[in-house]
């Protein structure tokens, strides 16, 4: 019994130590998992706290941008304060199909089909392709098209709307304002120059979503709102601008040339009042246009060599510096030579004995030759430089050409000379504007510009005031100047652009083309004229240019016209009366009765 | 006052009592039941309130959406005012109306007394 007891009790202090064991473990390894659970929670809820955080907020709050409304353009006329949309904004409709809300995909197909002008096979095969996604069938549809599209009622159609530019005056202006691409940023033109002013700022709301992805209003929600794109009111006056893309694109089509502008500009604020050329686009399908050169607003951005045009500033050069008056003559034969160049006046005969005025009357090459190099090379470019040719105008528009000037140091006699009527000098119409705005202006040069003023969308206006950029000659002489080119109008080539009663002053130029090779072209010319008037109490300053006519060489009967009847238009616009004493005068030396 | 307990003490005539109050007696487990009910009514009547701020958000946002909408098609029709009134627009309705360039403009200056009207 006693050892009975002694093995019971053994086998009993042996169960209770293999048990203890057996519990001792079964603790570690609970104790292990938990320290396992521990780390685990540690390293996700404190080390990667930020992680999760951002998935959890990602998951709940989502940002949903609020897009500003680009500025809109407008232009005026002097007979009220209405400003006119140029370019506005509009919003048309995408169509889309959501595969998964399609109920009967027929009804689809042969409902929405005709409506956007879509085979209804080819929307039934998109159908059975069982996509998650269908791209927008058709973009860019008119309201009337999205109201039928919603009268079908159909599930899984759904009309997104977007916003795109609209201009109610069709193509006016297309080549000065450019176009805003597929990405909402303005390309060329105003839109290009002006594109961060005009776009304005996104907004956005963060704010907590249901499942449907509806916002939350009670929970959290933060709102940065957008700034819209401040509108822009241009210079231009609607009324010539409309004038002078009617008389552009006739002087093209009349003389079948390649192209042709027109620049009228305020000839005491440099405001522009109208920019017109042909041929141009629709900035709306700015997509169908095949020649992208054709987006360039080439009075700005096209410089040349402007031919006899660029006697005046020569002649300016003469007068102002003292080194001849508008009287000052010397006999000059059909030709010149200068060191290895002979240079010809446009008639190849000679003119005789000329006065200044005469030679510009005459647009003798030869006179103008006689009278640069009286005036010399130091003050000649010294001129060049005060009508600021060889640099920007500074006007709002992309893609402005500073045009080319040699430089003084490079510039042989040969040089000087062409120089004097317009060759181996480019500059851009906007250039001669400016400069010829200087004159008409008594001397002070103030800078073109396109931009009027500018709204914001809480109604505050900022103007934009002219700015004089500096005296490009004395008033004197610019009066001296004045009277020159009144006499071209009248007695010289510029007849064409006079108007009855009026007096007006101009400058024909019949341009060569340089040849990529050397040389000019022999059958190609650019016919340009410049002006301004009243020239008593100067209201405009013009240029126009009429690119390669194939019927008539001479800028006489190609841009003169276009000046005269732009003249005409512009002045009975303003409703100035005329000048009965210097109308007399006209009809009298039509009938030769004066000279 | 009700006597609960009375017991006599050393001194004769002394006798330690225990009053308690008459009237509603609530034990532990009406107080949590009370508490439950009263946390309850509390949480039924935030939800219905955010339920009901909610539903408003909702109605809220139809609104806007109408709002958009109505804004949108005054913008279409400002733009086609806008397109009415372009000087194309005008030229091809005067051309319709049988309106010919002008030739001549005359200026008269001004007049002092009466004009004759015809």
């Amino acid at each position: 019994m006693f050892g009975f007891n002694a093995v019971s009790s053994n086998l009993r202090m042996e169960e209770q130590g293999s048990t203890k064991a057996r519990i001792t473990f079964v603790f570690f390894i609970v104790l292990l998992v938990f320290g396992g659970i521990c780390i685990r929670l540690f390293q996700k809820q404190v080390i990667q706290h930020a992680h999760y955080e951002q998935l959890a907020y990602d998951q709940r709050y989502k940002e949903q941008k609020i897009m500003p409304a680009r500025g809109e353009i407008y232009v005026g006329d002097i007979y009220s304060d209405t400003h006119y949309p140029l370019v506005t904004n509009k919003t048309f409709w995408s169509v889309m199909i959501i595969p998964q809300q399609v109920e009967d995909e027929n009804a689809v197909a042969n409902g929405l089909g005709p409506i956007i002008d879509m085979p209804a096979a080819d929307i039934l095969k998109l159908l059975n392709e069982k996509k998650v996604y269908i791209p927008p069938l058709k973009r860019k549809l008119p309201d009337e098209v999205s109201k039928k599209i919603e009268a079908l009622k159909l599930p899984g159609i759904v009309l997104i709307p977007e916003t795109y530019r609209d201009y109610p005056e069709g193509s006016m202006g297309a080549k000065f304002l450019g176009f805003v691409d597929g990405e909402g940023e303005g390309k060329y033109g105003i839109e290009g120059y002006l594109n961060d002013v005009l776009k304005g700022q996104e907004g956005k709301i963060i704010s907590e979503r249901d499942i449907l992805g509806r916002q939350i209003t009670v929970a959290d929600s933060k709102v940065v709102m957008p700034k819209n794109g401040k509108d822009v009111v241009l210079t231009i006056d609607r009324v010539i601008q409309f004038m002078a893309e009617n008389q552009v694109k006739k002087a093209v089509e009349d003389h079948k040339a390649d192209s042709g502008s027109i620049v009228v500009m305020d000839a005491k604020s440099g405001g522009i009042l109208a920019l017109a050329e042909w041929p141009t686009y629709d900035p709306a399908k700015y997509t169908d246009v095949k020649d992208y050169s054709i987006f360039q607003c080439n009075a700005i951005s096209d410089a040349y060599e402007p031919g006899s045009v660029f006697k005046l500033i020569a002649m300016a050069a003469g007068i102002d510096s003292g080194t001849v008056t508008p009287e000052t003559g010397e006999y000059f034969d059909a030709n010149v030579k200068v060191q290895d160049a002979v240079i010809w006046n446009s008639q190849k005969k000679p003119y005789g004995y000329e006065t200044m005025t005469q030679v510009l009357e005459n647009s003798d090459n030869v006179g103008m030759v006689w009278m640069i190099q009286k005036t010399g090379k130091d003050k000649f470019y010294d001129y060049v430089n005060s009508f600021n040719f060889g640099k920007r105008t500074g006007i709002e528009i992309d893609g402005e050409s500073p045009g080319a000037v040699r430089d003084k140091e490079d510039a042989i006699p040969v040089d000087l000379a062409t120089m004097s009527f317009g060759q181996g000098i480019n500059t851009t119409e906007i250039q001669l504007a400016q400069a010829m705005g200087a004159v008409a202006n008594g001397g002070l040069m103030v800078a073109p510009h396109i931009v009027k003023e500018y709204i914001d969308k809480n109604g505050k206006v900022q103007k934009v005031d002219p700015k004089i950029i500096g005296r490009a000659l004395s008033e004197d002489s610019a009066k001296k100047i004045t009277e020159m080119m009144v006499s071209v109008a009248e007695r010289g080539h510029g007849k064409q652009a006079r108007v009855k009663g009026y007096r007006i002053g101009g400058k024909t130029g019949t341009a060569q083309i340089p040849r990529k090779t050397g040389g000019y072209e022999t059958d190609k010319f650019i016919g340009s004229f410049i002006g301004f008037g009243p020239t008593d109490n100067p209201l405009f300053v013009m240029v126009v240019r009429i690119n390669v006519p194939k019927d008539v060489i001479w800028a006489e009967s190609t841009a003169a016209p276009v000046f005269g009847e732009m003249a005409k238009g512009i002045l009975n616009y303003y409703q100035i009366p005329p000048d009965e004493v210097w109308k007399e005068e006209q009809i009298k030396r039509e009938k030769g009765l004066v000279k | 006052m009700k006597i609960l307990n009375r017991r006599k003490q050393a001194r004769i005539g002394r006798y330690h009592s225990t009053y308690r109050k008459s009237g509603l007696r609530l034990g532990p487990v009406a107080l949590s039941f009370i508490t439950i009910l009263i946390f309850s009514l509390i949480s039924l009547f935030y939800l219905a309130q955010s339920n009901q701020i909610t539903t408003k958000g909702y109605a809220l946002q139809d609104l806007e959406q109408k709002k958009a909408k109505v804004q949108a098609e005054n913008e279409r029709l400002q733009v086609e005012a806008a397109r009415l009134e372009s000087l194309n627009k005008i030229s091809e309705k005067s051309k319709d109306l049988s309106f010919v360039p002008m030739k001549e403009l005359k200026y008269f200056s001004s007049i002092s007394g009466s004009l004759a009207m015809k």
